[in-house]
């Protein structure tokens, strides 16, 4: 009887955790776009015009810069398409996809506040655009937070995902909240001529996910397509019972903490008022569950598959319209993950592993093995673009259209540690916002002339314009909204 | 009391701060020590004389369980198989641990998991009927709210770790009104309010609400995350109620049983390998090419190793430098083989199983050469000099050095001779001014651990040529090889500083900062000492001071 009952609970708790844990192949999505959307209409309408998807694809180590720009980027700036653009080499397999994104060049992201720590320092302004802090995590509110706030006004379902592929505690002198995470939220202004301010202070990092069978059951479980509707509003009310309980508890608790104290309480708390939502909205309804991926963490470039179905599964997620806001950590900043099995990658130096390998010092050999890792992480990147590219969104045209993905690394140039003349990549039309197959280039200044010189915050301006949010500024120099999106 | 001799390694201090473009910190103190590396030196060090004991400090921010302390917590409190925490986000450091209230943030992805486990550990809870009446001893389907209140009044002291007023135990009834009206059974109101308990802040957070001195309670619960890495035990919780804790005996008495407690083994994973780094050895990646030897199961293998070894000082009243000079460790069949470790085990030792062996015969010493350190140390296929050094100084005498600026590990192989080893080659490139400053404090006291290979293996040659030893401590002190080096840094009075400091920002929770904290470590230091330096009257002293047992003192 005992072991029965205990089965049964372990099944809860890795409740649809079903994928194999053999060797081999990874996972296949056979989505029946019909079924999506069925259930979706009868469970409850969505006041959003059109679905808009935003994903913040962070890579670590940077680029060799040298090599990262389309022909002719110099100090002046431009906004060029079609022909009169082509693919750096580093994008070589992205041929297929030049016509669906825009290459931004000649940004500034903390140059001018540069401390000891260029990763940490970049990694906590990625999508901040706030200088860390060396004690704790202040910042403010990241670019995706703000998004994915915006879309919860007119979408029920999981706010957002912070998804990775490991957090073991890399750091270079800042605390590892800036170098494990890049989602932040903080306080948010709401003015009364409709537009948010998003002051700095203490913030919270959002720990990431980096199993994807954790990812599955977050996604999927739950899930009992035969059960009606009057059943489950019964089950939710229960479940929410837990919640209502233990609010008296933290408003009796609240009055006996000091101020930093209670910030801590309001983090659960906050967190509550989340999973109230999630419960409310049942999510997983709108599609048929994919069939469980299978993995194996057994061969050497094991990265390469867990790669790919962290990949498979953000696309389901977006797809199923769970969510519609990601941030993946390709890598930690400073990752030294083995990459021998990397054609290309020779051993120079001594070493064959990722941050060791994006030191070349100028020698050739190693320059030469740290082309082939950029290489090696762009042609996963470009993998992902292109399962969004392929993947059929409620309109019938690929999801990606009605996307944005932002692809940018938390250093510019590998070597050198610079946070000057960055490159960002976005992929995706989002439902015709964004004008694509262009390289736009911004000049990039130099170190004594910041006035001219524009920067991540700007950037993001006016991609928060994009999704309907008008900030009056972002991070710590964001200051006016730059055309880069026609 | 004897004082603490006169820091009498200042010259060291001196040199570092004076070594050109590395501006090394080790005589100061500013809290702006990264979160992620131990707290900065301290600036009395070098002046000698007796450490008066310091009257005030800061508090701390209230803390959540971490992942290895929740984990630990429902296995003591419910008997459970399961280890839910294991797939929660995982915890930021501060000042090198994750018991750093002010780095523990809360994010809604832990919200959900915390919901998700409650109920989980709940239901596994029901699934075994000797279990779950030992925590619902009455039929709560005939007897209703009497046995649901009695249920949940002594759950809810366990979960919580300390009495609950009428008012908690009421609201806790909430799921039971749910549970009648939507028509569900009286059970399956009990079991969701008993997964209230294990959502709610009370259980979440190491909850401190007294002004100044911590009362029994928040004591217990400090005093036994610290050293057993899981709520108080039924005694210890008794010795709250009783008043004992607020006495320097009575908390003493508590001390010496927990230590003497096989649960204090939990202090290795959550101090130890975070003091000295090796807490993710098993997801440390090599180049198989390189290093087709090192798996999972020898990471595993030498954590193990590196946990034993310090068990040993932990249970002792040896000095603490006597890790440092040690002539023993802890192997198995593959860490024996691994080390070419040829004499057998002892009888009766099954497969699997660690062993004391005796290093001299094998190269090895004590702490500096368990192969945790030594591979942690290292990069994917090749030892790293640098990093050795860097930890060195940070890890054991609590130096900082500032991160790297860039072109630090990849070394050119231009312009190699044929055949040079890797110090050679590294000699050759922290001849670079920009590198040059903090390379020459950190890589020659790596090269004097040139003798142990990526995985911790000890070598006499770097491919062809025959390894050169010899290190140089920033003072000018040289050394050759590993045992050399381990003789000096013991008698080095900060590396019993060093690790009081640590202990202090582990169990209180927060970053060491400002002149205050380093004159309390100080004071503690010198304290412990006094009373013969081991690792049991580091913690006792700790323990038993303000620092500990008051929240802030202004």
């Amino acid at each position: 009887m005992d072991k029965t009952r205990r089965k049964l609970a372990e099944a809860r708790l890795r409740s649809r955790r079903r994928f194999l844990q053999t060797a081999g192949v990874t996972i296949t999505l056979p989505l029946l776009p019909s079924l999506m959307w069925e259930r979706r209409a009868s469970a409850q309408t969505d006041a959003c015009d059109k679905p808009k998807r935003f994903v913040a694809y962070m890579f670590g180590n940077g680029v060799h810069k040298a090599e990262f720009k389309p022909a002719g980027s110099g100090s002046t700036a431009f906004n060029v398409s079609g022909d009169d653009w082509q693919l750096p080499a580093p994008l070589r397999t992205w041929e297929d996809l030049k016509s669906d994104i825009v290459f931004v060049s000649g940004l500034e992201n903390m140059e001018r506040r540069r401390e000891a720590g260029d990763h940490g320092l970049g990694c906590g302004a990625l999508l901040t655009a706030r200088m860390p802090t060396r004690e704790k995590p202040r910042s403010s509110m990241s670019v995706d937070q703000a998004i994915a706030d915006k879309i919860q006004e007119c979408h029920s379902g999981v706010h957002s995902l912070q998804l990775g592929t490991h957090s073991v505690g890399y750091h270079d002198g800042w605390g590892t909240f800036y170098t494990q995470n890049i989602s932040w939220r903080g306080e948010v202004i709401r003015n009364a001529d409709g537009t948010v301010t998003f002051p700095h202070g203490d913030a919270t990092p959002l720990g990431k996910e980096n199993d994807p069978r954790a990812v599955f059951d977050r996604l999927f479980a739950g899930y009992d397509p035969n059960e009606s509707e009057a059943e489950a509003a019964r089950r939710r009310a229960l479940r929410k019972s837990v919640l209502d309980t233990i609010v008296p508890h933290g408003d009796s608790l609240r009055n006996r903490l000091s101020v930093e104290d209670r910030a801590k309480l309001d983090e659960l708390f906050t967190g509550i008022r989340s999973l109230e939502l999630e419960i409310e909205a049942g999510h997983g309804a709108n599609c048929m569950p994919p069939e469980q991926p299978r993995m194996g963490l057994t061969n050497n470039d094991a990265f390469r598959d867990q790669l790919n179905t962290m990949h498979d599964l953000m696309v389901v997620a977006l797809q199923c319209d769970i969510t519609r806001v990601i941030t993946f950590m390709q890598t930690d900043p400073i990752s030294d993950r083995n990459f021998s099995y990397i054609p290309g990658v020779n051993g120079a130096g001594g070493v064959t592993s990722d941050h060791a390998g994006s030191h070349h010092s100028g020698d050739p050999a190693m320059i030469e093995q740290y082309r082939a890792m950029v290489n090696w992480k762009m042609e996963q990147i470009g993998s992902f673009i292109r399962k969004m590219k392929e993947a059929t969104d409620i309109d019938g045209g690929p999801l990606l259209d009605n996307s944005l993905v932002w692809v940018g690394s938390e250093i510019g140039d590998g070597d050198a540690h610079d946070h000057q003349d960055l490159s960002v990549i976005t992929a995706g039309k989002l439902g015709g916002l964004v004008t694509t197959d262009r390289h736009v280039r911004f000049p990039p200044g130099g170190w004594r002339d910041y006035d001219k010189v524009k920067t991540y915050g700007d950037f993001y301006l006016t991609l928060l314009d994009l999704f309907g949010v008008q900030a009056t500024g972002f991070g710590d120099d964001g200051v006016e909204a730059i055309t880069w999106h026609r | 009391m004897a004082p603490l001799r006169a820091w009498g390694r200042a010259s060291l201090v001196t040199a570092l701060v004076l070594v050109g473009a590395c501006t090394a910190k080790l005589g100061e103190t500013d809290g702006t020590t990264g979160s992620g590396g131990p707290n900065g030196g301290g600036s009395h060090v070098g002046g000698g004389g007796v450490v008066e004991k310091p009257t005030s400090f800061s508090p701390a921010v209230m803390r959540r369980l971490n992942r290895v302390e929740y984990n630990n917590t429902v296995r003591d409190l419910l008997g459970t198989e399961l280890r839910p925490a294991d797939a929660f986000p995982v915890d930021d450091l501060g000042g090198g641990f994750p018991t750093v209230g002010s780095s523990l943030s809360l994010s809604p992805a832990y919200v959900i998991n915390y919901e998700a486990s409650a109920h989980a550990l709940i239901d596994d809870l029901f699934s075994s009927e000797t279990r779950w009446a030992q925590h619902v001893p009455c039929a709560i389907d005939t007897e209703g709210d009497a046995c649901a209140t009695s249920v949940l009044r002594e759950f809810a002291r366990k979960a919580w770790r300390r009495p609950v007023t009428d008012d908690e135990v009421t609201s806790l009834l909430h799921p039971l009104r749910v549970a009648e009206a939507e028509g569900f059974t009286p059970t399956d109101g009990l079991r969701h309010a008993l997964a209230a308990v294990l959502l709610s802040p009370y259980f979440i957070f190491k909850v401190e609400v007294s002004p100044d001195q911590l009362d029994g309670y928040e004591l217990a619960t400090r005093l036994s995350y610290s050293l057993w890495g899981t709520m108080p035990d039924e005694a210890l919780l008794q010795a709250a109620a009783a008043g004992e804790l607020l006495e320097d005996d009575g908390l003493a008495a508590q001390v010496d049983r927990m230590l003497a407690d096989d649960r204090a083994k939990a202090f290795l994973d959550n101090f130890a390998a975070r003091w000295l780094d090796y807490h993710d050895l098993e997801k440390h990646e090599v180049n198989a090419d390189v290093f087709a030897e090192f798996t999972p199961e020898l990471g595993e293998a030498m954590k193990q190793e590196a946990n034993r070894f310090i068990y040993d000082a932990l249970i002792s009243d040896a000095p603490v430098s006597d890790m440092l000079t040690a002539q023993h460790t802890y192997v198995n069949e593959q860490l024996a083989a691994h080390y070419g470790i040829t004499e057998p085990p002892p009888a009766g030792v099954t497969p699997g199983e660690f062993w004391r062996v005796d290093t001299s015969a094998a190269n090895r010493g004590g702490l500096l050469t368990l192969g945790a350190l030594l591979t942690h140390t290292s990069l994917t296929s090749r030892t790293s000099p640098v990093k050795r050094g860097d930890f060195v100084l940070k890890h054991l005498l609590c130096g900082e050095i500032p991160p790297p600026p860039p072109e630090v590990e990849g070394i050119p192989d231009s312009g190699a001779a044929a055949n040079e080893t890797l110090r050679e080659r590294m000699e050759r490139h922290s001849s670079d001014p920009a590198c040059s400053g903090c390379h020459k404090v950190m890589d020659p006291i790596g090269f004097g651990l040139e003798n142990f290979d990526g995985i911790g293996r000890f070598r006499t040659h770097d491919g062809a040529k025959e390894v050169d030893a010899t290190g140089t401590l920033p003072d000018e002190v040289h050394f050759e090889g590993a045992l050399e080096l381990a003789a000096i840094l013991s008698t080095d009075e900060r590396f019993p500083f060093c690790l009081t400091k640590h202990f202090m920002t582990y169990s209180i929770g927060r970053v060491l900062k400002g002149n205050v904290d380093e004159a309390w470590a100080q004071y503690l230091t010198q304290q412990a000492v006094a009373e013969g330096g081991s690792l049991r009257s580091i913690i006792k002293n700790v323990i038993l001071s303000e620092a500990f047992r008051r929240r802030a003192v202004e």
